[in-house]
């Protein structure tokens, strides 16, 4: 399509990259997306957050469906998730759709769009499952108004995730800018904020944490989402003064569900419109499955047939929560009954860990467990019982990284004797 | 550099960093100076500062991130000294 440089709506920028300063704009995203012949990945490891939401753009124009892979996913995790590191970032063909407009994107997020995008989330045992999430209900909790236009969201999560998904539809449905500050240090973070005038920021309180201490209070952000763990109030009375101006949500999201509970501080309540649909029974918040995405095996491909809905009518998260008041209802979140680590908010499955460790010659036996951390909310230690010696820390650290993302290696691995049978005995959960 | 009289010899805090550096592949340190700043001068990202916690916590007892991120050697050194 012929993009108009007059059309201001078009040179605004989609995405900043907040290290280099690169920039695409809504013309060229557009352009992009128009493109003849159209090519585009179904299954897709991006090497930049850029990469990334291209992509995405690219299916949820053409509505075809698109798996994401994790940038800093070893061969190995590729395989062992049921699919080759070859058939990875291979260009398709896909069918030429209509033109699309600036006016057609909003209508994609918000309704218009068949594609569903392919994410993995930490199974409750053995590896991260696929599931399946259509747009439409990653776009549940977007909000259009011509108030959101001139807004400028942080973009603090992984694109490859359901919360970096969430934010990028919402700045998409709103014809907003985003500022990549995904993996920065707490230097360029700050900068950037400043830099480009940020107004919106959703991120981990892990996130958070690492902007402190603060140099001086940002007046310019308005908004500031925590999600993906617990925030203490602490955090919260910091981060009131870090950005004076802006409102605190806390969400409640996973990645079958998507956004669930918002609160003010740390009291949920259950969102309008949601009500009968999340559940608090035995103490626990139960989802019903009209919300859930599609679970499909690990390892097959996005194909009609090959998907299986869950079956179940509910689904237990596992989270369990304690009433602060009974009428109108509003409760905390306590505590979550997996085995799930939750390492600054990336979910780590310590079977998965454990598995790999176990694949070491010299390893007998390893147990994986979190334990509370004031940087990260949890951090991953490990118990070996070692047939060698001989064997070092640093070797089995480095045995793991070849393996396992980042967040995955356990940060502190002991030697021990003999390992406890029980798990939930010594793992750190709050 | 904060001057303190650490009750916690350097030495010992300087083999912690150095077990951090040493597991991310960076050569050992020959000496700590107290206004060096773990992120931008030592290079540690949120995973190594959460290491470095949890490998002076099972040594001193002290989790030196419990009421805020400290900056640099030296406020590390302090938050042991107030031990």
């Amino acid at each position: 399509m012929q993009v108009s440089p007059d059309n201001q709506s078009e040179r605004r920028a989609f995405l900043i990259n907040a290290l280099s300063g690169e920039c695409v704009t809504y013309g060229e995203l557009l352009a992009r997306l128009n493109a003849v012949p159209a090519t585009a990945l179904t299954l897709c490891q991006p090497a930049s957050s850029r990469d990334a939401l291209l992509q995405v753009s690219a299916a949820i124009a053409a509505g075809f469906d698109l798996v994401l892979f994790d940038r800093s996913l070893a061969a190995s995790e590729v395989l062992a998730l049921g699919f080759h590191p070859s058939q990875v970032n291979q260009p398709v063909l896909v069918g030429q759709s209509a033109t699309v407009t600036r006016e057609g994107l909003h209508k994609l997020v918000t309704g218009g769009s068949h594609a569903r995008l392919g994410l993995f989330t930490s199974g409750s045992t053995g590896l991260p499952k696929l599931v399946w999430q259509g747009v439409a209900n990653l776009a549940r909790a977007v909000r259009v108004s011509p108030r959101n236009e001139e807004a400028v969201w942080a973009l603090a999560y992984s694109p490859t995730h359901v919360a970096g998904i969430q934010v990028y539809l919402q700045a998409l449905a709103n014809g907003c800018t985003l500022v990549d500050v995904f993996g920065l240090d707490r230097v360029s973070v700050l900068a950037a904020l400043e830099r480009h005038k940020v107004t919106h920021i959703s991120a981990t309180p892990s996130f958070y944490r690492l902007l402190l201490p603060m140099d001086r209070p940002l007046a310019h952000v308005r908004s500031v989402t925590l999600g993906g763990e617990s925030a203490d109030a602490w955090l919260l009375q910091k981060l009131a003064i870090l950005f004076p101006q802006a409102r605190l949500h806390n969400v409640y999201a996973s990645t079958e569900a998507g956004t669930l509970l918002v609160a003010d501080g740390d009291v949920f309540a259950i969102s309008p419109g949601l009500e009968g649909k999340v559940v608090l029974r035995d103490g626990r918040i139960h989802v019903h499955h009209s919300l859930l995405g599609e679970f499909v095996q690990t390892g097959d491909l996005p194909q009609e047939g090959a998907k299986s809905t869950k079956s179940d009518e509910w689904y237990d998260t596992g989270d369990v929560i304690e009433v602060v008041k009974a009428e109108p209802l509003r409760f905390r979140i306590v505590a979550r009954q997996r085995d799930w680590v939750n390492v600054g908010g990336s979910k780590v499955n310590p079977h998965e860990v454990e598995a790999v460790l176990g694949e070491h010659p010299d390893v007998a036996q390893v147990r994986v467990l979190g334990r509370k951390n004031s940087v990260l909310g949890q951090i991953l230690c490990a118990e070996v019982v070692c047939r060698n010696p001989a064997v070092t820390e640093a070797e089995l650290r480095s045995f793991a990284a070849s393996r396992l993302q980042p967040h995955k290696i356990p940060r502190s691995i002991r030697f021990v004797d003999n390992i406890a049978r029980t798990r939930t005995g010594k793992v750190s959960r709050q | 550099m904060t001057k303190i009289k650490s009750p916690i010899p350097n030495s010992q805090l300087l083999a912690i960093i150095n077990e951090v550096r040493a597991n991310k592949g960076q050569s050992p340190l020959a000496n700590l100076i107290g206004n060096e700043r773990l992120r931008e001068d030592l290079e540690f990202e949120s995973l190594d500062l959460a290491e470095l916690t949890v490998r002076i916590e099972e040594r001193f007892g002290v989790d030196v991130f419990a009421d805020g991120l400290v900056h640099t050697v030296g406020e590390v050194e302090a938050k042991l000294a107030c031990k």
